[in-house]
């Protein structure tokens, strides 16, 4: 009975994830404990893009991605693509979505749920933001390396 | 709720709950299965058309009607009566927009079509004619007219009185040479005129036949396209048609010419001079017939070396409005020029003719050959010619700069060279008018280079010094990373700038604004002195006063250089998307002397591309000061004391200090509200009291404003320096030594400074900064660091 019972949770599990939920598992990290994302080489967009790992990446082993977007600069209609990564699928949470507000140390969170499937893989994040007239965007890496 | 809770309350549902959630997820049943019904009989169907669904007002129409599954037909609304199950039948005349309908019976039941027509009221017309129009000496001529549609007419002008709806009259006898008006002017129903004039030219004396003239007789090239003139053919009045008949020479087909009377034909190959003669004759307005005239054409055979010109043409892909990307639908071809063109002998692959045109391509090139147009992604403008000089080509090259590839070429297809004429060479953008890609992009390195025309240009026509540009590398290519796009000098010995390629995230190509920009931090660094740290900025973060001041003035020199404030930048799925700023507007979040949006809203706004070539060819190149704002704006002031008020109203209205401003910004009192940010430059002496200053990651880490610190340092003799740079307990304090922006002494530490230098006398700067705010040292967190620094002679 109790095996049975047992079973019937990850089927509900299984068919959960597989309507498109995604939950994160806890709380999301602090913004300090996050490490920036590499922005792109050109001018850029006045937001930080940071993020945390939820355990050390191991190859085609699904991983969680904590994302914290957080604006120097007040701006609105920050919009978040996840271009195609290199060597990492993005298994949920990749859909591009967008915010009407980006308030100076205001935080958008976002958690994905990742799965490396080589040695050094990279999550990119295209981040645009319109400013007093303007619209900048920018491209972030976060790498996804496995531990040797 | 969380899942395990969730399966606590589902547990004794559970297979219910399955169901439902595979159902939730897109599972599904079926009704249970039944016999066979027994099919009902078809229901009639009933199609209706007509030959015009608009007609005048008395006009008839003409229906056609069928069925399925009908016994029998019936007809109902403008027309009625019963039908065969199909047929055709004209009704009418309409007088009223009518509704026909069709409905026919069956054993299925009855089914039913229709059809309106629109009935307009008639057209009035009025038609006046006169034969012959034209009479001689005491002629008569017959008016007849007719009219539609109207109820009442009246002649008038040369007649007069009123006038039945149609008739005939003669008129005349004319003796008289004049013309002769007739008018007729009808009433419709409603009190609308409807007019009609004919004019009857009355001659005297007989019609002299026209005389034709076939022009000189004179040579064409073979195949060339030959025009046969009737220009010189003369009549008393007006020649109204011409005959051209070939008498003589190989047949040609001739066709229409550029007016109505001339022909024109295209001149057979020849292998020797071969003659052709056509006749002409020409009729007058009267019918009278010319004798024929004959011109010969002497067609000649190619010559071996013939000329092939034409345009380079690249398909440019505009941008639509700001923000809304690329325009493919807009896409066009069109003229470059300056680029390496050359001539291949299509069978030997040899190069046989090649050459840098600032406009069109002349070639001259042997006859009748197949050839192929090729052209290089290069500008070269080299010894002999005189300065400037550039060097600038677009290729593919790894991280490290090494070449993967030859530079783009593009080949045209093979042509024949002919007799010569015209050839343009085409490369298309690989993209089609719905963005999608559909073959190489070959047009984009051509698009790059195009950019650059119009900084080249100002390079050309700029006041002295006039430069020798160093090599400049562009690597460009599809695989290159979105956003990877920078200016880098001496990478392997070469200037460098990567262009974006990555389609769906970031192409350049079509992004002129982004290539001026990084060609104006090419410029900056080759005829003058660039400081920049780099690093990770927008237009209006508050960053280092180098990157500020580099980056503003790249943007600044590309538009003005083009006058375009308009800067784009593609970007997104299907490059449907765009960055945008416009360089002239005042944009006010973070203005002052940090932020590289003010640097290029005054230099826009100052329109002196003179001026700011002279200051950064001299002054700034020679600053003691690092490459700021302030060195930038005190050598301006200087070169252009007339302007001083301008630049001071627009430094004012950026909130940097105008009227006060040097080079070292002693003066500056925008703090962009942080005790953090001023002095600019912290001053020291040798051997007096040590100074502290602060690192900050107020502004962000890296390159933004307050990482770094600056401190001016005076050495009056040359003397053995100690610099010492100390902090708190596991922090990462470094000091580089720069004279006129070239750091000098040891590379830091990963712990406090503390070296000695030999220095020749000058002024120095100190830059002064925590390496966990300057992103140099992932094991040292950003915050604030007091750093304590003292000058000493050893």
């Amino acid at each position: 009975m109790k095996r049975t019972f047992i079973a019937n949770v990850w089927v509900y599990a299984l068919l959960l994830m597989g309507c498109g939920a995604v939950q994160s598992q806890s709380a999301p990290p602090a913004i300090e404990q996050m490490t920036l994302a590499q922005p792109s080489a050109k001018a850029s967009v006045p937001v930080d893009v940071r993020y945390q790992l939820r355990a050390a990446p191991t190859r085609d082993q699904p991983v969680g991605l904590e994302l914290a977007f957080v604006a120097r600069i007040p701006g609105h209609n920050l919009k978040v693509q996840f271009p195609r990564a290199e060597a990492v699928t993005i298994d949920s949470g990749g859909a591009p979505f967008a915010q009407q507000k980006a308030d100076a140390d205001g935080v958008v969170r976002r958690s994905l749920i990742v799965t490396p499937r080589a040695e050094r893989g990279t999550v990119r994040v295209l981040v645009s933001m319109d400013i007093e007239g303007t619209r900048s965007f920018g491209v972030f890496s976060i790498p996804i390396h496995l531990e040797r | 709720m969380d899942l395990w809770t969730l399966a606590r309350r589902v547990r004794g549902a559970g297979t219910l709950a399955i169901a439902l959630l595979l159902v939730a997820c897109g599972g599904g049943g079926s009704s249970p299965p039944e016999g066979p019904p027994t099919p009902p009989p078809p229901a009639p169907t009933v199609s209706l058309s007509s030959n015009v669904t608009t007609i005048e007002e008395g006009e008839s129409v003409q229906l056609t009607w069928s069925s399925t599954n009908a016994t029998s037909c019936e007809a109902s609304g403008a027309w009625t009566g019963t039908l065969a199950t199909s047929g055709t039948q004209t009704v009418g005349p309409l007088t009223v927009i009518s509704n026909f309908i069709v409905t026919c019976t069956g054993a299925g039941g009855t089914g039913s079509n229709g059809i309106l027509v629109q009935v307009l009221p008639p057209t009035p017309t009025v038609t006046l004619e006169a034969n012959p129009i034209i009479v001689r000496d005491g002629q008569t001529s017959q008016l007849t007219w007719s009219t539609h549609a109207v109820v009442s007419c009246e002649a008038a002008a040369s007649w007069s009185g009123p006038r039945p709806l149609s008739g005939t009259e003669t008129v005349g006898p004319f003796t008289q040479a004049m013309q002769v008006p007739y008018f007729l002017d009808c009433t419709d129903a409603t009190g609308n005129h409807i007019q009609d004039v004919v004019i009857i030219e009355a001659r005297t004396g007989p019609n002299q036949p026209p005389v034709a003239n076939a022009g000189a007789d004179r040579t064409e090239g073979s195949a060339q396209h030959v025009e046969l003139s009737t220009l010189g053919s003369r009549d008393d009045h007006v020649i109204v048609s011409s005959s051209w008949t070939q008498v003589a020479g190989p047949a040609v087909t001739l066709g229409a010419g550029t007016t109505q009377l001339n022909a024109s034909f295209t001149a057979p190959v020849v292998t020797t001079d071969t003659l052709l003669t056509f006749a002409l004759t020409v009729t007058d307005d009267e019918g009278a017939t010319s004798a024929p005239d004959t011109v010969d054409i002497t067609v000649l055979p190619i010559p071996p070396i013939v000329t092939i010109s034409g345009n380079v043409q690249y398909e440019r892909v505009p941008h639509g409005f700001p923000g809304s990307g690329l325009s493919y639908a807009s896409q066009e071809f069109v003229n470059t020029a300056d680029v390496l063109v050359e001539v291949l002998n299509a069978t030997t692959q040899n190069v046989i003719a090649s050459g840098t045109f600032p406009g069109e391509f002349h070639f001259d090139v042997p006859s009748v050959t197949d050839l192929r147009l090729r052209t290089t992604a290069v500008l070269s403008r080299q010894a002999p010619e005189p300065l400037p000089h550039w060097q600038i080509s677009v290729r593919d090259l790894n991280a490290s700069g090494t070449p993967l590839g030859d530079v783009y070429t593009f080949t045209g297809p093979v042509f024949s060279s002919g007799p010569g004429g015209r050839r343009d060479l085409q490369i298309p953008s690989g993209w089609s008018p719905t963005g999608q890609l559909v073959g190489p992009r070959s047009a984009a390195p051509f698009a790059i280079l195009d950019a650059l025309r119009p900084v080249l240009a100002h390079v050309r026509s700029s006041i002295s010094p006039v430069p020798d540009l160093p090599p400049l590398l562009i690597d460009w290519s599809p695989t290159n990373v979105g956003a990877d796009t920078f200016f880098q000098a001496n990478r392997g010995g070469n200037s460098w700038i990567v262009l974006a390629g990555e389609a769906d995230v970031d192409t350049d190509e079509y992004d002129p604004s982004v290539i001026r920009h990084e060609f104006g931090h090419f410029i900056l660094h080759s005829v003058s002195r660039d400081d920049s740290i780099g690093g990770a900025h927008s237009i209006i973060d508050r960053v280092d006063m180098r990157v500020a001041v580099s980056e503003g003035f790249a943007t600044a020199y590309g538009a003005l250089v083009s006058h375009e404030s308009t800067y784009l930048d593609s970007f997104g799925v299907g490059q449907r998307e765009s960055g945008f700023f416009d360089v002239g507007s005042d944009i006010q979040t973070n203005e002052g002397w940090f932020t590289e949006a003010s640097i290029q809203e005054v230099l826009w706004s100052l329109q002196d591309l003179d001026t700011l070539w002279t200051v950064i060819n001299g002054p700034m190149r020679q600053a003691d000061a690092v490459i700021s704002p302030f060195v930038l704006f005190a050598a301006y002031r200087q070169q252009r004391p007339d302007q001083a008020s301008t630049l001071d109203f627009l430094l004012q209205g950026e909130g940097i200090v105008g009227p006060t401003i040097e080079p070292y910004g002693s003066t500056e009192i925008n703090n962009a509200s942080s005790p953090n940010v001023l002095p600019v430059y912290t001053p020291i002496s040798l051997g007096g009291a040590a100074v502290q200053v602060r690192s900050t990651d107020e502004f962000g880490v890296g390159n933004k404003l307050s990482t770094h610190r600056f401190l001016r340092l005076n050495v009056p003799a040359t003397t053995n320096v100690r610099f010492r740079a100390t902090a708190a307990a596991g922090r990462d304090p470094d000091m580089r030594v720069l004279r006129r922006g070239v750091p000098i002494g040891p590379i830091p530490t990963p712990a406090n400074e503390d070296f000695s230098l030999v220095l020749q006398p000058g002024d120095y700067v100190l830059d002064v900064y925590d390496c966990g705010n300057a992103d140099c040292n992932d094991n040292v967190t950003p915050g604030p660091v007091d750093i304590t620094v003292s000058v000493t002679t050893n």
